[in-house]
């Protein structure tokens, strides 16, 4: 579902933000982008959500090339970054059909999707509230939602479970590994290797933007003798592997 | 192009803005008590200021009081016709008039003051701060008396000689005003009428270009919106459209404050009797009777400079990494059209040209204080209109220039 293939960024002569970065993901699976801050992961999920032009190579998601197709690409993912940004002033349920609008949904099936999304995430009694009154975990319920109110096959977590407390980092990872499923794919992205450990199936290691490596997670921590995928993390990164 | 996602994004940018109850109740009220407070309550003040000033009765040092003829005297202390003065007898006028001890102070030679014309002339000498209007009063109430008192001796001397006054002035200059009603009712502060209207316009849209572009930058939703399948031009055409309605609705709200004030001004002015209340209106611009065409052209180029104005607005927002920073460089933008509308003011020595009416921002200030003054014409109007049109369309490049710019987007 995800292709990545050679996948460079270069921000100027100096600064090379992505290395010919390589790695797929498939239907079904919860694939891990881990890494160091500032080790690139954000600016290869943004040039995945075609924000961002590759300088070099290419990749696809969900079968369309993101170069070529940005809107198609854009249609068929979702979203969730650590920013938690809603708008203060409009209620939960007017920031939700407000982006259901640029998915052509039509106004039963918004209120239909706004339904389901309300009872799985428990949140009904924030629908009519204002999001400036929300705290933390409120808020990143509205996000969540947000992102996967079209249904999206690609589901991309950068960082989401940044500021947030015990029970709302908990509610985000029960989101992700019930989100996943034969048709779609969720891309976590974070530098907390016990989410990852916890989350996904198979995962790539990149650090000062290049590929250290990618496998399984049972491979990962085989390959490096270690225990636990932070200490493989460790490991990997200080070339010690 | 989708015309709907356009509305979306402006829609959202609008009921954000609306719901924003304070800054939009000001945005409301803030002309409605600016203008009246400009336009009548400066008239007002400096009225009652000046007024009464001149009706006050102010102490008056005098050196060598014996030595002042009495007819002198009577005209400095007669309250009808006179200067209404009280004198005071001091030996220092100067230190008098520098300590504070009394507001003006004359001079009056130990040889004493002629009581008939003919001899040698003698000098009086007023002593006032003159950076003091107030002293500027008095100052003019002693001259005129002095002026008054020596006149009289001169109009005494050629009776006695069977002279009629006439042989002093065999050639009289008569100025005529050649001013149109207008003209003389767009006085000195007939720029306030293009300050308002900018600030009318910077004031309310900039909330929402801030707020829009750097605002939802800063919150981190914009990259959210962007992911979303929706072009960079149908956001920035929202963005645009939410900032220049907003404009608009500032333009609205400021023609109408002036259409009010306006006209209550010379019913409030009245006080001052009918031909003071045509004075202060002549000199403040207070009382502007521009009729419909006059509005309806100031309206015309409000539009038109509100359109030109919210480009530059979102670009400058989307350039910004965060409100503050984004509001910092508002700052100089609101100085410069302060300073244009200022400044324009004393501009009637510069030579008018299209070139001149043309130009963003300086050209729109030209036109409302002609439109104020009486000297617009649909030609100099359709110009300004016509070019800030032409603007218009190259900042909203300019904002589209920034949203496509990644650099721009996502720098930290």
């Amino acid at each position: 579902m995800i292709e990545v293939q050679n996948l460079s960024k270069r921000y100027s002569p100096k600064v090379i933000a992505v290395d010919n970065l390589s790695f797929q993901a498939k239907a079904g699976e919860i694939y891990g982008l881990l890494g160091p801050n500032g080790a690139g992961k954000t600016t290869t999920l943004r040039m995945l959500a075609t924000l961002l032009e590759p300088t070099g190579g290419s990749a696809s998601v969900a079968g369309f090339d993101t170069k070529r197709q940005p809107e198609e690409v854009r249609r068929t993912i979702g979203v969730v970054n650590g920013g938690m940004g809603l708008y203060d002033r409009l209620t939960g349920q007017e920031i939700l059909e407000y982006f259901a609008g640029f998915y052509n949904m039509g106004k039963s099936d918004t209120a239909k999707r706004i339904k389901e999304l309300s009872d799985a995430l428990e949140m009904n009694e924030l629908l009519n509230r204002r999001a400036g009154e929300y705290s933390t975990g409120m808020k990143q319920k509205i996000v969540i939602a947000r992102a996967v109110i079209h249904n999206p096959s690609v589901l991309i977590l950068d960082e989401a479970t940044n500021g947030l407390d015990v029970v709302a980092r908990r509610a985000v990872l029960e989101f992700a590994r019930n989100y996943k499923n034969s048709s779609r794919v969720v891309l976590y992205s974070t530098h907390i290797m016990a989410e990852a450990e916890e989350l996904c199936e198979r995962a790539a290691i990149i650090d000062h933007g290049k590929l250290i490596a990618e496998d399984s997670l049972a491979n990962l921590k085989k390959r490096t003798n270690s225990t636990n995928l932070e200490e493989a993390f460790f490991r990997l990164t200080r070339g010690m592997a | 192009m989708r015309l709907n996602f356009i509305w979306r994004v402006a829609y959202k940018e609008l009921l954000s803005t609306v719901r924003d109850t304070k800054a939009f109740r000001a945005s409301v009220i803030m002309p409605f008590i600016l203008t009246p407070l400009f336009l009548i309550g400066f008239p007002l003040l400096f009225g009652n200021l000046f007024g009464g000033e001149v009706q006050k009765k102010q102490v008056v040092g005098v050196e060598n009081l014996a030595q002042m003829p009495l007819a002198l005297r009577s005209l400095l202390e007669s309250g009808d016709g006179g200067a209404g003065v009280e004198l005071k007898s001091i030996e220092k006028p100067l230190e008098a008039v520098q300590t504070g001890d009394v507001e003006a102070a004359l001079s009056i030679p130990k040889g004493g003051v002629p009581n008939e014309a003919g001899g040698r002339p003698v000098g009086i000498q007023v002593f006032v701060k003159f950076s003091s209007s107030k002293a500027r009063v008095v100052r003019d109430k002693l001259s005129s008396a002095i002026e008054n008192y020596s006149k009289s001796l001169v109009l005494k001397k050629l009776a006695a000689v069977g002279l009629s006054p006439d042989t002093l002035e065999p050639v009289k200059v008569q100025a005529v005003n050649a001013e149109t009603i207008a003209e003389s009712s767009g006085g000195l502060f007939a720029f306030l009428f293009p300050m308002l209207i900018f600030f009318a316009i910077l004031g309310g849209a900039s909330t929402v270009a801030v707020d829009s572009t750097a605002g939802e930058k800063e919150r981190g939703s914009l990259e959210i919106l962007l992911v979303s399948p929706i072009k960079r031009l149908e956001v920035v055409l929202g963005k645009l459209l939410a900032v220049t309605l907003f404009a608009l609705f500032g333009v609205v709200v400021q023609v109408m404050a002036f259409i009010i004030s306006s006209n209550l001004s010379p019913i409030i002015l009245k006080q001052f009797g009918p031909k003071g209340s045509e004075d202060m209106t002549a000199l403040f611009g207070g009382n502007l009777n521009l009729g419909f065409s006059g509005f309806f052209s100031m309206f015309l180029i409000g539009i038109t400079v509100a359109l030109m104005l919210s480009g530059v607005l979102v670009a400058i927002g989307i350039y910004a990494r965060s409100f503050k920073e984004a509001q910092t460089y508002l700052v100089p933008l609101q100085i410069i059209s302060q300073f244009v509308s200022i400044g324009m003011q004393f501009g009637d020595f510069i030579t008018r040209s299209t070139l001149l009416y043309a130009t963003p921002v300086i050209g729109s200030t030209l036109g409302i204080l002609d439109i104020v003054k009486g000297k617009a014409t649909p030609e100099i109007v359709a110009i300004i209109v016509i070019a800030n049109l032409i603007f218009a369309v190259g900042t909203a490049y300019l904002a589209l220039r920034n949203f496509s710019k990644e650099q721009v987007l996502f720098r930290n």
